[in-house]
């Protein structure tokens, strides 16, 4: 029921500001632009995909922060949109260095996009990512994604790398599937944030 | 909880600029992202550079990036975006992050970029990221203004600042 009358009958001060709304004289409420949707970690027994589906299309950006923990000998790390890694839609290019040099690499009408180069034999390697994909949920645009993520083994041995992929379809992205070269060991952790705009 | 991350305007252009104006003081950074492209501009010309407060000079930056499969360091005098070219594969928008620090303070102001363009090509992109810092006139910033090195913006280009609290 709305308040209609207003008496100064309970109230210490006479001074006191009559309003119609009881939002008045409290601080202006505005929402976080940042958003959690999804985190997923791997349990005990490992699994070779983290996936996240049903992303609404009500954010503007989407980021996935995550760190990956691997065993045994991998491959490198892989991501698809919407289901989509079998078409050849993407393309990748990176600037990457390790303990000693950098160089630049690229790829064109890949079936999938990748967050992490191949480690070859190396076991026990731990990696972390950073990836940005805006206006994902645009059907005008290509999708662009621009990542970082490096991983290390004991830290011996290092790699980092700077990437950009495409992938070639307007459609909004309504999930991502990231593929482990191997296995995503246990404590493995993916979190997918939404940003408004 | 405190909310520490707010978007303060959205824009899209298919002019050769884009103003961010009168940009409150209530933030400690800034985050400026675009997704855009040109509509007439190649490979060769397709950066956007940016203006703080309507003024470009004072600023150095040093750049780590790769483009067609080399790498290449530089020092240049300019605060840069990639605007992906009209040449390459249809459709492709760049990304970038635009990182202000301490955008009120009166010290010198320093601005990390993140730029890539893509394509669907082994050449014609650029993967790459800077630090800059803007000498001038130590004021806080309340203006950003987007340029393009040639021609318009495209249809569907994207701007997007945000504020970001540390409280």
């Amino acid at each position: 029921m709305a308040i209609t009358k207003m008496s100064k009958v309970g109230f210490k001060s006479t001074s006191y500001l009559k309003s119609d709304s009881f939002l008045a004289g409290n601080t202006a409420y505005i929402p976080t632009s940042y958003e959690s949707i999804q985190t997923v970690t791997v349990g005990s027994g490992g699994q070779s995909t983290i996936s996240f589906t049903s992303i609404p299309s009500t954010f503007t950006h989407l980021q996935v922060r995550g760190i990956g923990l691997f065993s045994g000998s991998v491959g490198a790390g892989y991501f698809a949109f919407n289901g989509d890694n079998a078409s050849g839609n993407y393309s990748v290019h990176g600037l990457n260095g390790d303990s000693a040099n950098t160089s630049a690499n690229n790829a064109t009408s890949q079936n999938t996009a990748y967050f992490t180069a191949n480690a070859g034999t190396n076991p026990n390697y731990v990696t972390s990512l950073v990836l940005d994909i805006f206006d994902y949920a645009n059907v005008n645009k290509y999708k662009t994604t621009r990542s970082h993520y490096g991983w290390t083994s004991n830290g011996v041995t290092g790699y980092t790398e700077f990437t950009s992929n495409n992938w070639r379809s307007t459609s909004a992205i309504t999930s991502i599937v990231f593929t482990a070269g191997n296995t995503f060991a246990q404590y493995s952790s993916f979190a997918l944030y939404g940003i408004k705009g | 909880m405190a909310n520490t991350y707010t978007l303060i305007e959205s824009k899209t252009s298919t002019s050769s600029s884009v103003i961010f104006t009168s940009i409150p003081a209530t933030y400690t950074d800034l985050k400026l992202v675009t997704s855009c492209r040109g509509s007439s501009n190649t490979s060769g010309t397709s950066w956007y550079t940016l203006s703080l407060n309507g003024v470009n000079t004072n600023l150095n930056a040093f750049i780590l990036q790769a483009d067609g499969g080399s790498v290449t360091a530089a020092n240049v005098t300019d605060l840069l975006g990639q605007n992906n070219p009209n040449s390459t594969t249809a459709d492709v928008f760049s990304s970038n992050n635009h990182y202000i620090y301490n955008y009120t303070s009166s010290e010198y102001k320093v601005i990390l970029n993140e730029y890539v363009n893509e394509n669907n090509s082994t050449s014609a992109y650029i993967t790459g990221f800077s630090g800059t810092v803007w000498s001038g006139t130590p004021a806080a910033i309340t203006s950003v203004t987007l340029t393009t090195q040639t021609g318009n913006f495209a249809a569907n280009s994207t701007f997007y600042l945000y504020g970001i609290k540390n409280s």
